[in-house]
């Protein structure tokens, strides 16, 4: 069964390009023929298995396809998780359908392993608890953390009522007082609050200690340019900028980048063996000479229920370790007078 | 024409077989159309993907519209697309000087059988691939016509009035398709030899065709080949309602 | 060298030029400090004003009208250096040599009178004192200065309003649009070459958007012509004091409908190629210009067969008329409106999508679903309907947006959906290929183009009769 030869795969966590291209043109051509919807859409393309010789040609749907479309190789009823983006401006959340979770995990736990934490810590929690969140990705994901790694006095701090401030800063000063280096897993948003909160209160937590963010899955915090963002982290927490690491994921996809810590900006985005990026014209769909600006395209091996080739709204460029995410486009404003697009939602209150 | 799927009918052999591997070689992934003749449609997809091209072989007769469909379906299937067509295949026909019928005797069912075989055949099909051509970048039609339609050397007047009938069709399709971006051109051979049909031709025949011949040779498959695959390819993008004769110069002053 | 903006001659001398970067170009462009820009609109408001209101309006329709055709002619060197500088612009030299030969025609002499007798009357009112039907007399006077804020990078919109503001003997300080400051500047240059004298009423000057000079000119002035998103002409209206009024021009939003009288076996090539111009020219870019198509059912043609067609029509028009590449946020809108039109193919039995391999055109067609806007660059979609009201639904939301529907039906139809169209807003019906060409006289936005650049002073007709008795031969 290719599911079990892809998780083999990820837990070897070595690159292997001629297994990964096998791997990934066989799982297209389940995905084509399984997939109605999904078929549809490369047929369109005129791309069938035929054609499709490498992973590069793997037919990419937006990720607005996943709001619209039903794409998962075996029937709704039969999934366990269903994974949603969180709700946009249109209202729509895109569902992204596991067969089950085996591979997600699999995934999950080898890069974990390489770029978050790899030994028991105290760890706090600052998301909420994947069965308060069951369409939540990222709960599920940190959960997962918390329940592999969480030492003694590891807890989560935040519920329906928000961020338990106090419980949290007890949770800092217990750990500096036992030097016990602790991992601090959060949403970006969720750190500007507790920048906005602790003020000039600053911590110092022991050597070891790591703090990971991850930027809603759409996009960094608007507020705070990046530098800006992690230096205040380093300083909040006494925690080197080595020490601060970020995971980049989102709802669509079964695989996180992770960078190596805010020491260098911008920091790169690398991923493991299985999952592979490109940068092209979202016109043409071909890749722009390196290094040039375009729009991110993740190619998947872990997605094995939905679709492998994923397009999405963000903008980056190709760095030697992995990519540069710079988030999304820059507005192009009007250049004639003809109405434009957001004019005309905000008009006729329609969506998108 | 990397990447573009072309149908050519009737090229287990012969002349079709020449253009499909012409095709081919220029990076088409070509349909290999027979109607018996399975074990030498099959050799020819294999000879064509021996050398690192795209064949496919589906059997189907053309006169037989449901086998077109479902000939058009399994394309659809495999590639998601057709981008153009090369109408070879026709209704069978002896070419035999002496045993033919005269033109003045030959008979309204004989017209009608060929008129059957290869207009017919051609205004289905192309009805059928039409919707998936005009959806090509550089979708075409090409008909193998016969250089008799305007030249009869010797008149097998069923054979070629149907024929005729299929470049004036031709015509009239060209011209209303050619606003959806699709082209439609014929190519009229000469005797082409050796082929099935052609094999019995007698010497006598062949050698006062080639006494009147410029390029002083009959042609070969491979001479209609080529003139096909300019035809197909976008260096005759804007090239429409043509008929190109390839028959060594026999034929001249065509208007 | 490129030369942008314009200086009264007189000040020349005493206003320097100064580097700076527009989009793709280097140009030289007047020095604009809080100063120079005071002393600009001192000079215009006195010497300028006396110097322009000495004309005779028809002395003034001769210079325009010779000014014009220096720009028509091929051989005259302003044309030639006009072309050579838009030549960065994002559209083909071709496009846009016969876009200016088009739109320049409409400021000749016999046009410039037309459309003074169809906003005036008696355009003499613009000279002096005429005799009113109601008794006494009226003048109709220019502001001392009007401020001209141009946008957008449509060749020659600005054109419009300059000319407009010369005929009613006003001087015009002009700024001119970032992305298209050319053809403006090559107007007045060639006005000075006609008339030096003229050209004391002129000055034309650039700064970017966010800049503090504008607020000097609103203090100065009492009226302002502004083109531009809303969101500007907003932010406009709020910079104004109480005393200036502003005339604004915002983004707009235009469509065809074609009947199926238009899609018969026929008309329908002839009726489509024109529809794809409309769509072709300017890259939709111009408020005229078309970001939907409502086709009839009925026809000979099918409506989806319409749209079909449209896509190759588009395909010709693109091998004369090449689009230039889009920035990269261009190209995601782009893509995501084909991307969408791919995923409405798959889950709605009717909706399909024509897409050039490389996305340069495209064409949807939406038989069900609300109308969406189009990204610009040459995507439209194609919605079929079966009666007018199936239109009209669809646009009542958009009415203060929308500007030009092209039409293409019978005479009777016609004026019957153009009665329909206009109680929902639109302001101009037009041929299907000629959206983009607008005729002289054209009520810019539904409203009269140069009434709105004077005020109208009233003798009453007492007055007239009060002071007759007052006459040294008075008998």
């Amino acid at each position: 069964m290719i599911e079990k030869r892809i998780e083999a795969f990820i837990r070897a966590n070595e690159e292997d390009e001629e297994t990964f291209q096998t791997l990934m043109i066989e799982l297209f051509r389940k995905q084509f023929e399984e997939n109605t919807p999904y078929r549809a859409f490369c047929q369109e393309k005129r791309k069938t298995p035929r054609t499709v010789k490498r992973w590069q040609d793997i037919p990419f749907v937006p990720v607005d396809a996943f709001k619209h479309l039903t794409l998962s190789r075996v029937p709704v009823e039969e999934t366990v998780a269903c994974f949603m983006t969180s709700g946009s401006t249109s209202g729509q959340r895109g569902k992204h359908y596991h067969a089950d979770l085996t591979i997600y995990d699999a995934s999950m736990d080898e890069t974990v392993r390489r770029f978050v934490v790899d030994r028991p810590m105290r760890i706090a929690c600052l998301f909420p608890r994947a069965s308060e969140l069951p369409n939540s990705s990222l709960a599920h994901y940190l959960n997962r953390i918390v329940d592999q790694y969480g030492k003694e006095g590891s807890g989560y701090f935040i519920d329906s009522s928000g961020i338990a401030f106090d419980a949290f800063a007890s949770f800092l000063k217990e750990a500096t007082c036992d030097d016990e280096p602790v991992l601090l897993l959060g949403a970006t948003f969720s750190y500007v609050h507790l920048f906005d909160h602790f003020q000039e209160t600053t911590f110092t937590l022991p050597k070891g200690s790591r703090v990971f963010d991850t930027g809603g899955y759409k996009g960094q915090s608007e507020a705070l340019p990046e530098a800006t963002f992690y230096e205040t982290l380093s300083a909040q927490f006494g925690v080197p900028l080595e020490s601060c690491v970020n995971m980049y994921g989102m709802s669509e996809l079964s695989t996180q980048y992770y960078d190596r810590g805010h020491a260098t900006s911008p920091a790169v985005k690398v991923g493991p063996p299985w999952i592979r990026t490109r940068i092209i014209d979202p016109l043409t769909g071909d890749d722009l000479p390196y290094g040039e600006t375009g729009i991110i395209v993740h190619y998947d091996l872990a997605n094995t229920n939905a679709v492998t080739a994923v397009m999405t709204e963000d903008v980056g460029y190709a760095h030697e370790d992995g990519f540069v995410l710079l988030g999304r486009a820059e507005g192009a404003e009007a250049k004639g007078c003809s109405l434009q697009l957001a004019d005309f939602l905000q008009v006729t209150g329609g969506t998108r | 024409m990397e990447g573009q799927v072309i149908i050519v009918t009737g090229s287990s052999r012969g002349i079709g077989r020449a253009i499909a591997e012409e095709l081919a070689r220029r990076g088409a992934s070509v349909i290999i159309n027979y109607r018996t003749s399975e074990e030498e449609a099959e050799a020819v997809e294999r000879a064509i993907t021996d050398r690192g091209g795209d064949a496919y072989a589906i059997g189907g007769d053309v006169t037989d519209v449901d086998a077109m469909r479902a000939l058009v379906e399994a394309v659809i299937l495999e590639y998601g697309r057709i981008d153009s067509i090369v109408h070879n295949a026709f209704a069978s026909y002896r070419f035999d000087p002496a045993e033919r019928v005269r033109a003045e005797h030959v008979d309204w069912a004989s017209y009608a059988a060929q008129l059957d075989g290869s207009l017919r055949a051609v205004v289905q099909l192309n009805a059928l691939i039409l919707p998936y051509v005009k959806a090509s970048h550089n979708g075409s039609i090409v008909h193998v016509l016969t250089n008799l339609i305007d030249a009869p050397l010797v008149s097998y007047n069923d054979y070629t009035t149907a024929k005729g009938a299929v470049e004036t069709y031709s015509r009239g399709l060209a011209r209303d398709v050619g606003r959806s971006g699709v082209r439609v051109n014929n190519v009229a051979p000469g005797l082409v030899y050796p082929t099935a049909t052609s094999r019995s031709t007698k010497k006598e025949v062949r050698d006062q065709l080639t006494a009147q011949t410029p390029l002083g040779r009959l042609a070969v498959p491979e001479d209609v080949a080529g003139p096909v695959a300019f035809l197909v390819s976008e260096e005759a993008r804007f090239m429409t309602g043509q008929t190109i004769y390839v028959d060594g110069g026999f034929t001249m002053n065509r208007s | 060298m490129k030369l942008v903006g314009f200086v009264p001659p007189s000040l020349r001398e005493t206003i320097g030029t100064e580097r700076v970067t527009l989009g793709p170009d280097h140009v030289y462009c007047p020095k604009a400090t809080a100063e120079t820009v005071t002393r600009v609109i001192d000079h215009l408001e006195t010497k300028g004003r006396a110097i322009i209101q000495s004309y005779r309006v028809d002395e003034l329709i001769d210079r325009i009208d010779e000014a014009v055709r220096l720009l028509l002619d091929r051989t005259s060197l302003v044309r030639e250096k006009l072309l050579r500088d838009l030549q960065t612009s994002e559209y083909d030299r071709e496009m846009i040599d016969l876009h200016l030969t088009d739109y320049v025609k409409q400021f000749r002499a016999h046009e410039l009178r037309t459309f003074l007798v169809e906003d005036f009357g008696n355009p003499a009112v613009l000279d002096t004192w005429q005799p009113r039907v109601k008794g006494g007399l009226s003048r109709a006077i220019a502001a001392p200065v009007t401020y001209h804020s141009w946008s957008g990078n449509v060749p020659g919109v600005s054109l419009w309003s300059f000319v407009s503001q010369l005929l009613v003997k006003g001087p015009i300080f002009g700024k001119v649009a970032t992305r298209e400051p050319y053809v403006a500047t090559a107007f007045a240059y060639a006005l000075e070459q006609v008339d030096a004298h003229l050209a004391e009423a002129i000055a034309l000057f650039w700064w970017p958007g966010e800049s503090e000079l504008q607020h000097v000119v609103y203090e100065r002035v009492p009226l302002v012509v502004a083109y531009g998103h809303n969101d500007t002409l907003a932010r406009i209206e709020a910079s104004l004091p109480v005393t200036t009024r502003l005339l604004g021009y915002g983004h707009k939003w235009s469509f065809s409908v074609i009947g199926k009288e238009a899609l018969d076996a026929y008309e329908y090539e002839r009726t489509l190629h024109d529809v794809a111009w409309d769509v072709v020219n300017f890259n939709q870019q111009g408020c005229y210009s078309p970001q939907v198509v409502f086709v009839e059912r009925g026809g000979n043609v099918s409506p989806r067969e319409a749209a079909a067609q449209l896509f190759h029509e588009l395909g010709t028009w693109e091998v004369k008329h090449p689009i230039r590449p889009l920035a990269l946020a261009e190209k995601q809108r782009v893509q995501a409106y084909v991307s969408s039109g791919r995923i409405r193919a798959i889950q709605c039995e009717g909706a399909d999508i024509w897409c050039a391999p490389d996305a340069s055109y495209s064409v949807r067609f939406e038989p069900e679903g609300a109308v969406e806007p189009s990204p610009l660059h040459r995507h439209v979609t194609v919605y079929p309907f079966d009666t007018i009201e199936d239109v009209l639904a669809a646009l009542r939301p958009l009415r203060a947006y929308l500007q030009t529907a092209s039409v293409a039906t019978s005479t009777e139809r016609m004026t019957d959906w153009a009665t329909q169209l206009s109680d929902v807003g639109v302001t101009r019906l037009a041929a299907v290929g000629t959206m983009t060409g607008t005729e002289a006289g054209w009520h810019h936005d539904g409203r009269l183009s140069v009434m709105d650049l004077i005020q109208w002073v009233d003798i009453d007709e007492r007055l007239y009769r009060a002071s007759e008795r007052l006459v040294s031969y008075r008998q």
